[in-house]
């Protein structure tokens, strides 16, 4: 018998396929580029550099017991201190997104997120831990062999236009399994409170002057469409992490939560994670259907030039 | 197999163990459902069919995760210092939705140069925007608030009211220093912020609620800090004060 054809050497080749396959890289760039365009537009979001940024501002006291923030108010630094972790979370960011250093901008955007972090969480949400999560995986990819300004550098530098190395299949397994890993936990937590269980927690969620988008609440007559909308949230976050791993249900599932996320995105305000989940989702994509479609969309956009021409 | 991959295999399942044995939470922090409620007849048809069953399915997940919980604790403690380095995750977002409308307000105590009387402006901090306004974009000011609020209320729930509230004095002190710069001259100066969380109710769903008496005081509060006149003596942490169906409440104190 060989390992193949033996049960445990049948799990060993799934374990393999599942973490240690070759696809295109495309799908991390993809990833790198979105990712970072989120992370960019929130940065931009608090660009207050006096209130979110300077120690004087509306910055928290502690910083996750690194004793950085004392010794830097002790030598006076604290609002230089932070206006440079502003524009050094900047600058990683937008590497990141163009490719520049690839690999050691992912790791700086991550570093520097870790950093805010301790800087001042104040302002940051779940949004911030999400991003911070899909960072740590994108780390460990070739984020930067296609559609970066390092790729482009080596074409330039070779002259020749040679086919990108397959990557590594794990970082984005990582990614997916992380994703239902927020859905699933947090589908937990509500299912432990009361208001997800009676099928009024949308309600209240509409209703509160603090997440609410549009005034006035629930209009009477959608009582029933909230209270479907909680027990619908509900059970989608808990099967979430089993419908997105089987093929026939996975496209549900993400369809389901485009719908979701677009939905809260829009009557309720509550940062960039509904941003940042959906990003994710990109990782559901196959990622030999990555490159493909984007050669397709050139080859039309080439072929109406030409006969524009 | 190769060696690299075992490697990255067990890196892998580390790194997820590390990931769900953190995920649990400890039994006390976990809401725990009293009774299976049985579905009244005056309840949606939903609601009838599938409280029962979510409360059945809550009460078995609460009466699990404790013995879960102690299982996975030699997991929690090999991967403690992974998690520690910045992995750790809570995705308890929504899980709670207020009952309530949510409000802070500051009231500033101004000092006048040469022994002018002591003035009080107030101003409504949280949230920054209007309520009767379509809200676009997002409020990071707002979110800075809440999260400086919620930690508050933590350390509350944990019995360190003592201790100076470290969140909330970031926030305190830079609407003072945003009020002093803007509405005060060279000689004033704030002598003393008290932070006011006001709390309205909710209508329960299918109910409806007059909240005409509550938009008429919180559209004064939308044209900026506004005068009051000052109490003989300053209240003191814990008061209570009621406009329209809004109960607001002294919660801290700052003595700049």
């Amino acid at each position: 018998m060989t390992p193949g054809n033996a049960p445990d050497g049948r799990l060993l080749d799934r374990w393999q396929k599942l973490w240690f396959d070759r696809i295109p890289p495309h799908i991390y760039a993809l990833l790198r580029i979105v990712l970072g365009i989120i992370g960019i537009l929130t940065l931009l979001g608090l660009h207050d550099l006096s209130a979110f940024w300077r120690l004087s501002g509306f910055v928290a006291l502690g910083d996750g017991g690194l004793g950085l923030k004392p010794l830097l108010v002790v030598r006076g630094w604290g609002d230089i201190a932070g206006v440079l972790i502003y524009f050094g979370c900047l600058a990683s960011l937008v590497c990141m997104t163009l490719g520049i250093s690839s690999g050691m901008s992912v790791a700086a955007a991550l570093t520097a997120s870790l950093l805010q972090l301790a800087w001042n969480y104040l302002p940051l949400s779940g949004a911030h831990q999400a991003f911070q999560a899909f960072l740590f995986c994108l780390i460990w990819a070739d984020c930067g062999a296609v559609w970066s300004v390092d790729s482009w550098r080596e074409r330039r530098r070779s002259g020749v236009r040679t086919e990108p190395e397959p990557a590594l299949i794990a970082p984005l397994q990582m990614m997916r399994a992380q994703v239902a890993i927020i859905y699933l936990n947090s589908g937990f937590w509500k299912l432990m409170n009361p208001d997800w269980r009676n099928g009024s927690a949308i309600h209240y969620a509409l209703n509160g002057n603090i997440y609410q988008r549009f005034p006035g609440g629930v209009p009477f007559g959608l009582e029933g469409m909230a209270t479907m909308l909680t027990f619908a949230t509900l059970f989608w976050e808990l099967s979430f992490a089993f419908f997105v791993f089987f093929r026939p249900t996975r496209r549900i599932a993400l369809i389901v939560g485009v719908v979701m996320h677009l939905g809260m995105m829009t009557f309720l305000e509550i940062g960039p994670f509904h941003l940042v989940m959906l990003a994710s989702y990109l990782a559901y994509l196959n990622p030999d259907d990555v490159p493909r479609f984007v050669q397709s969309v050139s080859a039309r956009i080439r072929a109406r030039r030409v006969v524009h021409a | 197999m190769s060696n690299i991959r075992w490697v990255i295999s067990a890196l892998l399942l580390y790194h997820f163990t590390a990931l769900i044995s953190h995920a649990l939470p400890p039994p006390d922090t976990l809401p725990t459902p009293a009774t299976i409620r049985p579905g009244r007849p005056q309840d949606p048809f939903l609601v009838r069919t599938l409280t029962p069953l979510l409360d059945r399915a809550a009460l078995t997940v609460a009466q699990a995760e404790p013995g879960l919980f102690a299982a996975t604790a030699p997991l929690r403690a090999v991967t403690q210092p992974y998690i520690s380095a910045g992995l750790r995750q809570y995705w308890a977002m929504f899980a709670s939705p207020e009952h309530r409308a949510q409000y802070i307000r500051l009231d500033y105590y101004v000092a006048g140069g040469a022994g002018a009387p002591v003035s009080v402006m107030r101003e409504l901090v949280y949230p920054t925007g209007r309520g009767d306004r379509v809200r676009i974009g997002t409020e990071f000011l707002d979110k800075a608030s809440q999260g400086a609020f919620v930690s508050f209320r933590a350390m509350q729930a944990a019995g360190a009211r003592r201790r100076a509230p470290t969140d909330l004095v970031p926030m305190v002190r830079y609407f003072r220093s945003r009020f002093e710069e803007r509405a005060l001259s060279p000689e004033e100066s704030v002598a003393r912020v008290a932070l006011w969380y006001g709390a309205a109710p909710l209508p329960p769903p299918g109910e409806s609620l007059d909240t005409l008496p509550r938009e008429t005081v919180l559209e004064r509060y939308y044209g900026g800090p506004f005068g009051v006149p000052s109490a003989q003596a300053p209240p003191r942490e814990g008061s209570e004060e009621r406009e329209a169906d809004i109960l607001w409440t002294l919660e801290f104190i700052d003595t700049p």
